[in-house]
């Protein structure tokens, strides 16, 4: 294979000439994107499905955190109303948002360009995954029309197969819900299935695997995770649909089934699919700490390596989820094995700090998000201790500390390393760069109003606050916790609205942005901004991509360029 | 012997908490379940000051003031470093596996002593049957007794959780459960007079009253005292010139406005009282084709039971009841006369009723 | 890297070479059936939580099913696996009519297969046993009235190779309702008529398929007494089979699309793709019914 010097720095592109072709303007009409198989396009297509569903889930989180703000209840809604809100907001963050968001919309636009491909290797499936997911919402939104379910996203047997007068829900609103996550699995299974292969037979010479940055190894742990969970639960949802429509009863107990069994295949996915969720933004979010600090990732191949190790160990401790209803042997052994995903999380914060030393770190927006998501991901993972020791998870399993451990892994770290990818990525999807100083002040009231929504709930859920509780007594100042909680709802919703104007206004009369305004070394960064169709004019050659030295600053363009050699 | 008596118990990691993280410890595992939280609380806050300020002080101290300034340059891997910071969380972590196990055999052995409560769970009540034969919804219990319960569901998953004792159980319909827990005298109720009381919650979600699923424990001081409340639990006063009270009793003893309400509710799932009431001697339809005359007769085998005739509209979704000394009888009278009650003069009286219930009546 | 210096046709732009294009193509199919696999591992998953759980109603269950139409399907499915080969190698070697005659056999087998499944679901749907619905009020008066009042009352051994005989109070035969020209179910056959078709040589052990009804339908011979919750076992057959038969469809309709292919001469040595994930994909149908057959209907 024919590699150049490392030591000179990373790709040298061909004279950096920007056309007024990209792949924006490559064709016009509405067809041109509905039927692209460009995978800049699918990916931009994707991005904005998936931040319209954002705001659909973010409003029905308002509406439960409004709810909440008393304890007596029915302040907006009634239980039943309640639930279904609930239930919406975490199927649509889960399904809609997060699980498809970094791999899905960020991975599409820039995976083929960081492998320096020319598209992902399957394009056609590429297109019908995103389809896929069009699908999948659409029976999301049907079952709301036949009256919204209020099963929880997980659907727990048997209150989901049962369509008594008890339960708010009918089996056909269950059905299209199920359908739709269904559907929603297959999207996501391509997407992993087209990645995989891209990854691995469509490397360019030189792109050995340590060549490779982090976030495609990172993506590459999660489509694994996405191939081998993601059927699972595909053939669970199947079953409980067949369940729901003629009652085969293998998951009701008033016809011999088996409740549990249920839950442990649903979290046999659910649980890999948090690191579906997770492991592509610690991809992001290595490759924000190294570009923005301008110097070499620390341990390229323990982050590597601690990537496929948490996706091999997200397998194993899906059992944490029913430690209140499994045997105390297995129990035990899920306590261990849920204990042994800790170490690898610990590495990967270990080496973004590493990397910030003796850096030359610019705090901008997508570095801020970069150092935002340490510090989330850092509570979320510690908090994660006391929920997997045995005894102390008996006190706390299903309170209010899991709703907010969870929300620290999801959105503090899943989420905010996509809005922070979102804003590294933008010159290069958008070609314009964004106002700077909205974007740092919206970091910040994003961030404190994450933390005030969400650290009252550790201390409600440690005092005892069941999840799902329509209305609450107002013992031990839950009501004072939930106040704080909901006041930081709403301040997180003045930032999403910022990041929002902003954002759109840079594409209005934001400054078209050079080929590498942040100083990154990584192959998207010698292609111009927004990339040519056909991404590279010529085969990209390829270096070490955290190897910064090449690289210095043009005033004129207001970017980095390669020095001449 | 507990192994949790080998933990060094260090004044700093002790059980300082300025947030007040954790309900009063009242039962005999709290205590060791709370040192094992504050353990792994005070290690990950550590952990959590010491990444935020390393964060912190390196983003200032290495921070870029121009664009043209030199890139950073650092050691690229430390292989020593790497293994260090991989080992020290291991060896962390698998001593709080480790507590975690020791305290959760203790939580999870029931001990051979203890008294037998049955607990059912249903949509959205519980039942708790005393092994003298007593049936309410409240637990009783009395310092220094072992309590263990055994739970069943009759509908969907639940799950006893009681924040101040500790202790959380699925119960999974078609399986029996078992939880157990030895009430004490919380530091912060040492002067509260007893009975102590506690909540009980469901914390599995179960459909749309979920959240109010609640039952309180009292917490007694000895077992004199816990018979006497199990007995005041039990007895019924009969007040002659007004029977349906003690009928309103029973109705809220048995937890039957979980679902139906006292007041005419077109919306509603379940039969409304009021309306049954109003109905009083005329006939009504059967699900499945038939009528019958809505009279004691007819009460009495709803509710005792309630699969065999189902009112046209509704769901066979009504759990069966037991009563003992023909107490469905109470409530067929209260049932009787609440159309009189609620639309006559009787109306004041019926609020103060359910005040001293506490009651809603809506 | 330019496309021109590859004249081929059906090379994607993205890809560099036809071998790229067909080694990322085959990839890609791997894994397609490796979730696939993991697909049905799940169900599998759930036959073998719910066997290890109730083993009576598993062995109860499967006398239900007739080993000999299983058998013969088994069988079908491998000839067409063998076709299917054929068919792959007639496509590398730019045998274009021996491609075309394999496509068709192979489609001709699935359609064989998919049609015995149809008689073996017929059967069942007759006697009210489906998805989780295992009518139990018409099987039990089926058996009321072929028996008279003699109703099987406690487990029995198995008796291999016994005749029935209409004194063996412990085996059961049920016939199907026999359906009219128009479809209108009859009353179920007297038990006589039953017993008669038990005496034409057909054996217990090997739960006959009564060929003499002229109906479709086939006798069955069931031992012991009926466990509860019967219907688990047919929610796993069900399941399994249906899962599988929808595969084989699909499978079906790509043969058709690979024959419309075949037909205007699209593979050759120089390209076959289409024909060789085809024919894995149809390896792997082949392969779950080798795990379903003798998990249904033999043990």
């Amino acid at each position: 294979m024919n590699t150049p010097d490392t030591a000179t720095g990373g790709a040298v592109s061909s004279p950096e000439i920007t056309e007024e072709r990209n792949y924006i303007n490559h064709s016009q009409g509405m067809l041109s994107w509905l039927l692209t198989l460009d995978h800049k396009r699918i990916g931009v297509m994707y991005l904005a499905a998936i931040l319209l569903a954002f705001f659909g889930g973010g409003l029905a989180a308002l509406v439960v955190r409004t709810e909440l703000f008393y304890g007596d209840g029915d302040l907006l809604l009634s239980g039943d109303w309640y639930n279904k809100f609930f239930t919406l907001h975490g199927a649509i963050m889960v399904f809609l948002v997060i699980i498809p968001g970094i791999p899905a919309a960020l991975g599409n636009v820039v995976l083929p360009i960081l492998l320096g491909a020319k598209d992902v290797a399957f394009p056609r499936v590429n297109l019908m995954s995103f389809y896929f997911w069009m699908l999948g919402a659409a029976c999301l939104i049907l079952s709301l029309l036949l009256g919204g379910i209020d099963t929880g996203w997980t659907f727990y047997a048997p209150y989901s197969i049962y369509d008594a007068a008890a339960d708010s829900h009918t089996a056909g609103a269950v059905i299209s819900a199920l359908t739709g996550a269904f559907m929603l699995g297959f999207s996501s299974i391509f997407t992993g299935l087209n990645f995989i292969v891209t990854i691995h037979k469509l490397r360019p010479p030189g792109m050995t695997w340590f060549r490779m940055p982090l976030f495609l190894w990172s993506i590459y742990a999660t489509a694994v995770c996405q191939i081998l969970a993601t059927p699972v639960l595909a053939i669970t949802l199947l079953l409980l649909i067949v369940e729901n429509a003629v009652g085969i009863g293998i998951f009701n107990p008033n016809m011999g089934g088996d409740p549990v069994l249920m839950q442990h295949f649903f979290w046999f996915y659910s649980h890999p699919a948090v690191y579906i969720m997770i492991l592509p933004a610690m991809g992001v979010v290595s490759e924000l700490i190294a570009v923005h600090s301008h110097r070499h990732i620390f341990g390229y191949k323990f982050i590597a390596f601690s990537s496929i190790a948490i996706a091999i160990f997200g397998f194993l401790v899906w059992g944490h989820h029913m430690f209140t209803s499994m045997s105390p042997m297995m129990n035990v052994i899920f306590s261990a094995l849920t204990y042994s995903v800790s170490i690898p999380s610990a590495v990967k914060v270990f080496n973004w700090l590493a990397t910030m030393y003796k850096g030359s770190i610019n705090i901008n927006t997508p570095m801020l998000y970069g150092m935002g998501f340490i510090f989330l991901f850092t509570i979320a993972g510690l908090t994660g201790l006391p929920l997997a020791t045995l005894a102390v998870d008996i006190h706390l399993h299903d309170t209010y500390f899991v709703v907010a451990h969870f929300h620290y892994t999801m959105m503090g770290s899943a989420l905010i390393a996509f809005i922070g990818g979102i804003h590294h990525w933008w010159p290069k999807i958008s070609g314009r760069m964004y106002n700077e100083n909205m974007g740092r002040v919206a970091f910040f009231i994003l961030f404190f109003g994450f933390n005030l929504t969400f650290i009252p709930q550790f201390i409600a859920g440690s005092r005892g606050m069941p999840r799902r509780y329509h209305d609450y007594p107002d013992i031990f100042d839950f009501q004072i916790l939930h106040q704080a909680s909901t006041i930081g709802a709403y301040t997180m919703l003045v930032s999403f609205l910022m990041i929002a104007y902003y954002l759109v206004m840079s594409l209005v009369n934001g400054r078209k942005a050079p080929w590498n305004p942040w100083g990154g070394n990584s192959l998207e960064w010698h292609c111009q901004s927004p990339p040519l169709h056909e991404n590279f004019r010529e085969t990209p050659t390829v270096g070490d991509c955290y190897d910064y030295s090449g690289l210095v600053w043009n005033a004129e363009i207001q970017g980095y360029v390669s020095k001449k050699a | 012997m507990n192994l949790l008596q080998m933990i060094p118990t260090s004044p700093i990691l002790g059980f300082y908490d300025p947030f007040e993280q954790l309900p009063p410890a009242a039962s005999t595992v709290a205590h060791e379940m709370d040192y094992i939280y504050y353990y792994t609380f005070w290690v990950s806050m550590f952990f959590l000051v010491l990444i935020t300020l390393i964060m912190v002080w390196f983003a200032i101290k290495y921070r870029r003031k121009a664009p043209t300034d030199p890139m950073g340059v650092g050691p690229t891997h430390h292989t020593g470093l790497e293994v260090t910071w991989s080992v020290i969380p291991f060896f962390l972590v698998a001593y709080m596996f480790w507590i975690g196990v020791v305290q959760y055999e203790v939580m999870a052995t029931p001990p051979g002593d203890a008294y037998r409560v049955d607990v059912t769970a249903k949509q959205w009540s519980w039942d708790f049957t005393y092994m003298n034969g007593i049936t309410g919804n409240e637990l009783h219990t009395y310092v220094g007794q072992p309590f263990s319960l055994r739970m069943d569901s009759l509908d969907v998953l639940h799950a006893f959780y009681c924040p101040s004792v500790r202790v959380k159980r699925d119960i999974v319909p078609g399986r029996t459960e078992w939880v157990w827990f030895e009430p004490i005298v919380p530091p912060v109720n040492e002067n509260e007079p007893f009975p102590h009381e506690y909540y009980i919650f469901c914390a599995e979600y179960c459909g749309k009253d979920h959240s109010r699923m609640r039952a309180p424990l009292f917490v007694h001081a000895n077992e004199e005292e816990f018979l006497k409340a199990l007995d005041k639990m039990d007895t019924i006063q009969i007040d002659p010139n007004a029977p349906w009270k003690a009928g309103l009793k029973m109705v809220k003893r048995k937890g039957c406005l979980s679902c139906h309400s006292l007041v005419g509710n077109e919306l509603a799932s379940y039969p409304s009282w009021l309306e049954l009431s109003q109905n009083w001697g005329k006939e009504r339809d059967l699900k499945g084709g038939g009528k019958v005359r809505i009279d004691k007769n007819y009460v009495r085998d709803s509710i005792l039971n309630p699969q065999r005739q189902i009112a046209a509209g509704y769901a066979p979704v009504m759990p069966r009841s037991t009563f003992k000394d023909k107490r469905e009888e109470l409530i067929i009278t209260f049932l009787e006369k609440l159309k009189d009650l609620q639309e006559g003069a009787d109306r004041q009286t019926l609020q103060d009723a359910c005040d001293a219930e506490g009651i809603e009546l809506k | 890297m330019s496309d021109d210096h590859h004249g081929d046709p059906n090379l994607q732009h993205h890809f560099e070479d036809m071998d790229q294009q067909f080694n990322a193509s085959k990839l890609g199919m791997w894994l397609f059936l490796a979730q696939e696999v993991l697909f049905f591992a799940g169900l599998f998953c759930f036959y073998f939580v719910f066997r290890y759980n109730y083993p009576e109603l598993f062995e109860f269950g499967s006398q239900y099913l007739d080993a000999k139409w299983g058998a013969i399907n088994t069988v079908v499915l491998l000839i067409s696996s063998l076709t299917m080969a054929l068919a792959v190698r007639c496509a590398q070697t730019s045998n274009k009519s021996g491609l075309i005659l394999n496509l068709v056999l192979t489609f001709i087998c699935a359609g064989g297969f998919m049609g015995i499944k149809f008689v073996e679901y017929k059967s069942k749907l007759e006697h009210g046993v489906f998805l989780g619905l295992f009518d139990y009020y018409t099987v039990d008066s089926e058996l009321a009235a072929r028996e008279g009042n003699v109703a099987p009352t406690s487990p029995v051994e198995r008796v291999a190779h016994a005749t029935i005989t209409p004194a063996d109070p412990n085996a059961t035969t049920i016939a199907p309702p026999a359906a009219t020209p128009t479809g209108i179910t009859r009353p179920p056959a007297s038990a006589g008529e039953a017993h008669d078709h038990s005496h034409d040589g057909h054996e217990a052990h090997d739960h006959s398929h009564s060929h003499d009804d002229g109906h479709g339908g086939h006798a069955l011979v069931i031992h012991g007494e009926r466990p509860a919750n019967l219907h688990l076992f047919f929610s796993c057959y069900f399941c399994l089979t249906m899962l599988h038969g929808i595969h084989v469809l699909a499978g079906m309709i790509m043969l058709v699309w690979l024959y419309l292919g075949a037909v205007k001469g699209r593979y050759h040595a120089g390209y076959f793709t289409p024909v060789d994930l085809g024919g894995l994909y149809w390896h792997l149908v082949d392969l779950v019914w080798i795990f379903l057959f003798p998990l249904l209907y033999l043990i």
